[in-house]
Parts: C-alpha cells; sequence; structure tokens
C-alpha cells in the first residue's frame, strides 16, 4: 500500500498522494504535542512528523525558546543554591536566542530583531519582579524529561516539564502576544497537562495536587498570569485516554486528510496541502 | 531493660497483563541490649529476605485468567503486541527506586568520573530530601541532569537530554 519515496527534507518534494512515506517509527514515542497535532490538522502532521518537512521558524517562537531558557536557569540557579541574578537569568536567555540563531535562523524584518531581544529581557524582567518567582518552595525538578509506559497506549508517552513545584505540581510556562482568556488556554492545554499529571503520578507513584500555567505576556507592559487548575479526575484522564488512542489509531493507520479551518490561515503548508489528492489522480 | 526490634521485608514484583504483586513479612523480636542489634537485624534480614522470595514465587489469581483481566482499555492496533511486558514500579531485584536504566546510568556516572557513592547519596540528599536509592524515577531524572552538568557531558537543550528519564519496563 505504501511506496516510500523518501523525499527530502528540504521543504522542495511534490506531494502528489499521500501516504508518499509510511509512518513506521513516527510511534517509538507519543508527545501530548503531536497528539494535539494530529488532532489538530492530520494532514499537518503528516507533513511534520513523517515526511520532516522544514517550517520556517518564526521569531516568536524563537524568543519562546530563549525566554524558556532564562526562566531554566533561574529556577535550577535557585533550586541548586546558585546565581540565580538578573544577569544570570538574561545571560541564559542571550545564550540561548543566539544559539537558535545559529542553528535555526529566523528571517527578521528590519530593526525586528532587536525589539524581539528587548521583549524578551523585558518579560523576563517581568517575571523575575512576579510573585512566582518569589516563591519559597524548592523544585522537586526543573525541565523534567519523563517517558514512561502505559498500558492503555501501545507507545510510550513523553512529556518535558517545565517546572514540578511541591505537591507534583507540574508548572508550563507559555509566551504570549496578547492576554490570553485563561479558562480557554486551560482548556485548550488540557491534554497537555493531564499527560503531565499522569506521567508525574507514574514517575512517582504520587499524587498530584493541581496543575500550573503562567503565561508571560509580552503587553507593552508585560504581564504575568498565574492560572492554577485542579488535578485531573479519573473521568478526565479517561478521556486523556480515548483521545490520545484515537489519534494514536489514526497515525498508526495513516488516516492523513486535510482538516480546514481557522488554523489554515497561518499553516505554512498550504501548498502542499492543495496538492494532496488522496492518491487519485 | 529489653528492647524491640521490629523488621520489616517487602518485595513487589511485575507480572503479565500489567499487574504486579507484592508480598512483605514483619516481625518484632525483643534483644537484651544494644549491642546485639546489629547481629540480630542481619539475621532477620536474611530470614525474613528467604522467606519472602520463596512465597513471593506463587502468584496466585492474574488478571486475565478468568477473563477479569484490568480495567483499562488496551490499544488495538489490529494484531500487533505493543505491550507485552509487565509494569512496574519497583525493580524486582533490586534496592533502587529509580528505574534499572536510571540507576545503571548513575552506576556508570559514579564509575567514570570516579564519585564516591556517598557524595552522590549526599546530592541526592540535599536535592530531594531522601538517599540515593530511594530517588522516584522523576526525582533520579533531575539527579542526573545535574550529574551530566557537573561532569560537563551533556550539552544543553532539550532534545540532547540522556539524564532524563526514559521509562521502559522492567
Amino acid at each position: 500500500m505504501i511506496q516510500p519515496l523518501n523525499p527530502k527534507p528540504n521543504g522542495q518534494c511534490k506531494v502528489v498522494a499521500l501516504p508518499m512515506q509510511s509512518s513506521d517509527g513516527a510511534l517509538h514515542h507519543i508527545s501530548a504535542s503531536s497528539l494535539k497535532l494530529y488532532l489538530g490538522c492530520s494532514l499537518k502532521y503528516y507533513f511534520k512528523k513523517i515526511l520532516k518537512l522544514e517550517e520556517p521558524t518564526s521569531p516568536a517562537f524563537q524568543l519562546g525558546k530563549a525566554v524558556h531558557a532564562g526562566l531554566q536557569a533561574f529556577h535550577l540557579g535557585r533550586w541548586h543554591g546558585k546565581s540565580h541574578d538578573e544577569q544570570t537569568v538574561l545571560k541564559a536567555y542571550h545564550r540561548a536566542f543566539l544559539e537558535q540563531e545559529a542553528t535555526d535562523p529566523v528571517q527578521y524584518k528590519s530593526g525586528e530583531r532587536e525589539k524581539f531581544l528587548e521583549k524578551g529581557e523585558l518579560i523576563l524582567k517581568a517575571y523575575l519582579d512576579s510573585d512566582h518567582a518569589k516563591m519559597e518552595d524548592i523544585p522537586l525538578g526543573v525541565e523534567v524529561k519523563l517517558e514512561e509506559e502505559f498500558a492503555e497506549l501501545p507507545s510510550p508517552l513523553l512529556g518535558y516539564v517545565d517546572l514540578v513545584r511541591p505537591g507534583n505540581i507540574p508548572v508550563d510556562f507559555k509566551t504570549y502576544a496578547a492576554t490570553p482568556n485563561v479558562e480557554l488556554e486551560a482548556f485548550q492545554h488540557e491534554l497537555q497537562l493531564t499527560a503531565y499529571q499522569l506521567l508525574i503520578e507514574e514517575a512517582t507513584g504520587e499524587a498530584v495536587e493541581g496543575r500550573e500555567l503562567v503565561f508571560l505576556v509580552k503587553t507593552a507592559k508585560p504581564k504575568i498570569i498565574v492560572h492554577r487548575i485542579p488535578p485531573a479526575t479519573e473521568a478526565a484522564k479517561a478521556r486523556f485516554w480515548l483521545v490520545a488512542q484515537a489519534a494514536i489509531d489514526g497515525i498508526y493507520h495513516e488516516r492523513f486528510y486535510p482538516q480546514p479551518g481557522m488554523a489554515c490561515s497561518w499553516c505554512s503548508f498550504r501548498q502542499e496541502c492543495k496538492a494532496w489528492t488522496g492518491g487519485v489522480s | 531493660m529489653a528492647i524491640t526490634l521490629e523488621a520489616n521485608y517487602a518485595k513487589k514484583i511485575g507480572l503479565p497483563n500489567y499487574s504486579s504483586h507484592q508480598y512483605s513479612v514483619t516481625v518484632r523480636t525483643e534483644v537484651s541490649d544494644l549491642s546485639q542489634v546489629e547481629s540480630a537485624s542481619a539475621q532477620l534480614y536474611q530470614q525474613l529476605q528467604e522467606a519472602v522470595d520463596r512465597d513471593i514465587q506463587n502468584t496466585g489469581f492474574l488478571p486475565g485468567d478468568e477473563g477479569q483481566a484490568r480495567q483499562v482499555v488496551p490499544f488495538n492496533r489490529g494484531g500487533a503486541s505493543a505491550l507485552s511486558t509487565p509494569r512496574n514500579h519497583a525493580a524486582p531485584t533490586s534496592s533502587w527506586n529509580c528505574s534499572e536504566k536510571q540507576q545503571g546510568l548513575i552506576e556508570k556516572l559514579m564509575k567514570e568520573n570516579d564519585i564516591a557513592f556517598e557524595s552522590v547519596d549526599e546530592l541526592a540528599h540535599h536535592r530531594f530530601n531522601c538517599g540515593l536509592k530511594q530517588l522516584n524515577k522523576m526525582s533520579a531524572s533531575g539527579l542526573i541532569d545535574e550529574l551530566f552538568d557537573t561532569y560537563r557531558k551533556q550539552p544543553k537543550g532539550r532534545s540532547s537530554a540522556p539524564g532524563g528519564y526514559q521509562g521502559g519496563r522492567r
């Protein structure tokens, strides 16, 4: 059924029919973001995860990664009793930004790079001034990689948790351009937060007492919004397994097809998507 | 004055169909003075371990034996047996609480960098308020990251974090 054509991962291959390449190997492990990607648009998942077509890195993505590096340096320093002042955090931020530029350059418009760099600095400074940064509890983990096998899934579940606070509370930092609707965001990130909870419970054998989203908003005057939600109930966990199983079943059986919607407006694979014929010439 | 000594030995092992079982034996005895505690403890440990190891081999009822499988929805991919090994929190032959992979990695790092067990144990106490062998998988992941970081063998970044816990059934 499947003809592996091994297209070059350079964004230049012509998609004439699907599947061009088998999904074998795509399920070595599964993350919440992969599940969400598949459920959002199975064809985008195919382009990104199976064909591994390149997608231009956005300035916002690059900034978000560098800000995460700064936050990681702060909490690691706090935890390990090492320097975690503003200078240390900004140094980690700049280093990550430059590393990103070297490995995955971003096309900035004139003067845009400096503006982004400054935005990142401002948001980190705002975080360091926030109550959240003044927490006295010592982390249980920073940037924790967890990978566990569950009977409910055929692939190990993988997750990176930005910060784990006492009570096994996973914290995820999100950078946003505008003030988010926190309830809506919590709903949209339910899959990710439940995955973290399941991973932490499995790795520690202990309960998770809550889940936390920290929004770093890049408005003119940066804002830090902390939104804590209760742990996922058994019903929510059951929902997670069902959703994950549906996505994995689709990937395993190679169900990849266009799912037109609002997200198409910022999707970088529209040309490839248009070329999709589903195997009918 | 008699001194009461209470000893408990517990073991948990993984079994097919994602189940596990555990067994523990507790005894309480008296010793006449503190000088006897060490030898009494060693003797009790050996006796209890032998007893638990002998008896735990009888696994009794297993889920699925009578159509009473665990209440999970197994993933059906049309014939492929994705899960064939048991899930288990505690390694059956190890007194470490983390995974065998993590234990192996920590021991390898200690050996390669000539780090004494006591040093890593102390670090575990500092970071996680428990001994090295008591670290759960999440804590062990953090400790491994720090060991890699300290000995400069791990490039920074998510994609290359070998210290991260990678599950796997044991």
